[in-house]
């Protein structure tokens, strides 16, 4: 099979000897920011020619109706020590040197381990198939593609657009309306959210921080 | 922070799983029953023909056990290759690829010598050194699930070790059955096939006792949010959430304290909405689980040996017994697998809203 062949974004790692180091790409919800427009998701079908019944971001909205009520954008977090790549027993789930966490669907068996073990519930199947057979997983890939030949046609067709070889952010986040959804390098993000933590005062967190980055991220 | 939880999406024929495990773990109790029968006939000789049926059963669960295993994959010939595919060693699924490949043989070897009537040195060689490595295998299915941390209700803990149990007591059960089912065509004197069957009723009766005790011992750790020491240390963040997480778990599988009471006081359907807008697993945990699997069977034991309450040890009470004991044990695992759907909560922003699904009045360290 073709290796990747992915432009990387690099950061500055500084220090004396000016080491470069892959950016840890991140993706940062905002729930006081999010407004329930959908546009992260009809974006994300659109771009990455999402098979029906996948969703590979989905708004959340608890509490509907009420007051209190709010909204949470979900893809794939990313996590820094992913459950799923520690589950996956065929290896189909890996990280990207860019923190990444991407699938392999040539190599998936399509057993749902993943789909238990992430926090997040961002593994999804696809339902509807002949006598209930669900196929590989689907996740978000952060619109990284998949381990294919970059921009190649099989990889747009198995895993969709490839935004970040060609150094854009994720189309979810590009789309964001309210900037509910901040996606880019981890230390950048971690910026964006210091700052709004700063504005808004004690409990600006981010919706499950701790469990996406680990400690340090 | 208020946490938040995300209930999994059921997936299509998520039966399939809950029968994998029940069928797995019963493969390994049902060759354990064989192997000891077999190593007790040495004294016992009525037990040879138990060990004989046992051995013979345990290869069609077996088959079962994976025919359902690959087709619940969504890609099964993938699946079957698993000693080439299968490339994490962390992964219990891995794992268990080869716990299951290692024990297939065993199981289908056993088999062949009785079936053949050779070697019987080698098939109770063959029956030592089963035992363990089977009973790893029924183990395994609550290892596997508890690969899955941000599960409360698969406790690394407990799972093991209630799914070992639960085997070893399903197997007896199976074993029972059959061999009342095959009873006319055994060839064995009538009092001794009675004495089997009351020695196979006793033995279930109290693995019933044990699997009792890890069962309120399972639901009282979740009951006590106490953190998992071993989820701890191998989450990524380092600070598992399983103190609330366990909590709500608890309370989505069993009701909540004082569910059962409830049960008796009104309609199911009408108690599961007072305890919780969420319709909850505790019907097939109390009714299923512990009341068919567990409860019904022990007590009908009991009102065998009272004088004159039932007619002691008759066959078809026997067979109930053990049918129930199947039921309870198949229900066991698909409330273990269901209770999959709830995740640990996670920590969420300021805002201090209820934990969807959940009203009423709060919940110990999760507000509400």
């Amino acid at each position: 099979m073709a290796q990747t062949q992915v432009t990387i974004p690099y950061r500055e790692a500084g220090g004396p000897q000016l080491k470069q180091e892959p950016a840890r790409l991140k993706f940062y919800v905002d729930v006081k920011r999010c407004i329930e427009c959908g546009g992260c998701e009809v974006a994300c079908k659109n771009e990455n020619n999402v098979p029906p019944g996948i969703a590979r971001i989905r708004v959340v909205t608890i509490n509907e109706g009420e007051p209190g009520e709010t909204n949470v954008a979900v893809p794939c977090m990313h996590c820094s020590k992913a459950p799923c790549v520690a589950v996956c027993p065929v290896d189909a789930l890996y990280h990207r040197p860019d923190g990444i966490v991407s699938v392999n669907k040539e190599t998936c068996i399509g057993c749902g381990y993943c789909l238990y073990a992430c926090p997040f519930g961002a593994p999804q199947f696809p339902k509807g198939s002949a006598f209930g057979a669900r196929g590989v997983m689907d996740k978000c890939t952060y619109c990284a593609g998949g381990p294919e030949v970059a921009f190649s046609e099989r990889e747009r067709r198995l895993y969709g657009s490839n935004r970040i070889a060609e150094g854009k952010l994720p189309m979810c986040a590009s789309v964001c309306s309210t900037k509910a959804l901040v996606a880019g390098d981890a230390e950048e993000v971690a910026n964006v959210v210091r700052q709004r933590m700063a504005a808004r005062g004690a409990g600006g967190g981010a919706w499950g921080w701790e469990a996406a980055y680990g400690k340090g991220y | 922070m208020d946490p938040i939880v995300l209930w999994q999406h059921k997936w299509s024929a998520d039966l399939f799983i809950p029968t994998y495990l029940f069928l797995g773990g019963l493969t390994g109790g049902v060759y354990i029953v064989a192997a000891v029968a077999d190593l007790l006939s040495l004294r016992l000789r009525r037990l040879e023909i138990v060990s004989r049926v046992a051995a013979l059963s345990a290869v069609p669960i077996l088959a079962l056990a994976g025919f359902f295993l690959t087709v619940h994959l969504g890609k099964p010939e993938r699946g079957l290759g698993f000693p080439l595919f299968f490339t994490n060693y962390n992964s219990w699924m891995t794992r268990g690829g080869w716990i299951v490949g290692a024990s297939a043989p065993f199981v289908v070897l056993y088999a062949a010598l009785w079936y053949f009537r050779v070697f019987p040195g080698l098939r109770r060689t063959l029956a030592v050194i089963g035992i363990p490595l089977l009973a790893f295998f029924s183990m395994y299915t609550g290892l596997l699930l508890s690969g899955a941390w941000y599960v409360p209700v698969w406790s690394s803990k407990y799972l093991p070790t209630l799914f070992l149990t639960s085997g070893l007591t399903t197997g007896v059960a199976t074993v029972g059955l059959i061999f009342l089912l095959l009873w006319p065509f055994l060839g064995q004197a009538v009092e001794d096939s009675r004495r089997v069957v009351r020695f196979l009723g006793v033995v279930v009766a109290v693995l019933i006792v044990v699997e009792l005790y890890e069962v309120r011992s399972f639901m009282s750790y979740l009951a006590r949010g106490a953190p998992d020491k071993a989820v701890t240390e191998t989450t990524p963040t380092g600070k598992f959430q399983a103190a609330m997480g366990s909590r709500l778990a608890y309370e989505y599988v069993t009701g909540g304290d004082g569910y059962s009471w409830k049960l008796f006081k009104k309609p199911v359907a009408e108690a599961v909405e007072t305890v919780k807008p969420r319709k909850t697993l505790a019907p097939w945990f109390w009714y299923g689980i512990i009341g068919i699997g567990l409860a019904l069977p022990l007590l009908l034991t009991l009102f065998e040996i009272v004088p004159k309450l039932l007619p002691r040890f008759s066959l078809q009470i026997a067979a109930l017994k053990f049918a129930l004991v199947l039921i309870g044990g198949y229900l066991l695992r698909v409330v273990i697998v269901w209770g999959g759907d709830l995740k640990a909560p996670l920590p969420y922003p300021p805002s201090m809203w209820p934990v969807p699904g959940l009203g009423g009045p709060p919940i110990p360290g999760l507000g509400g």
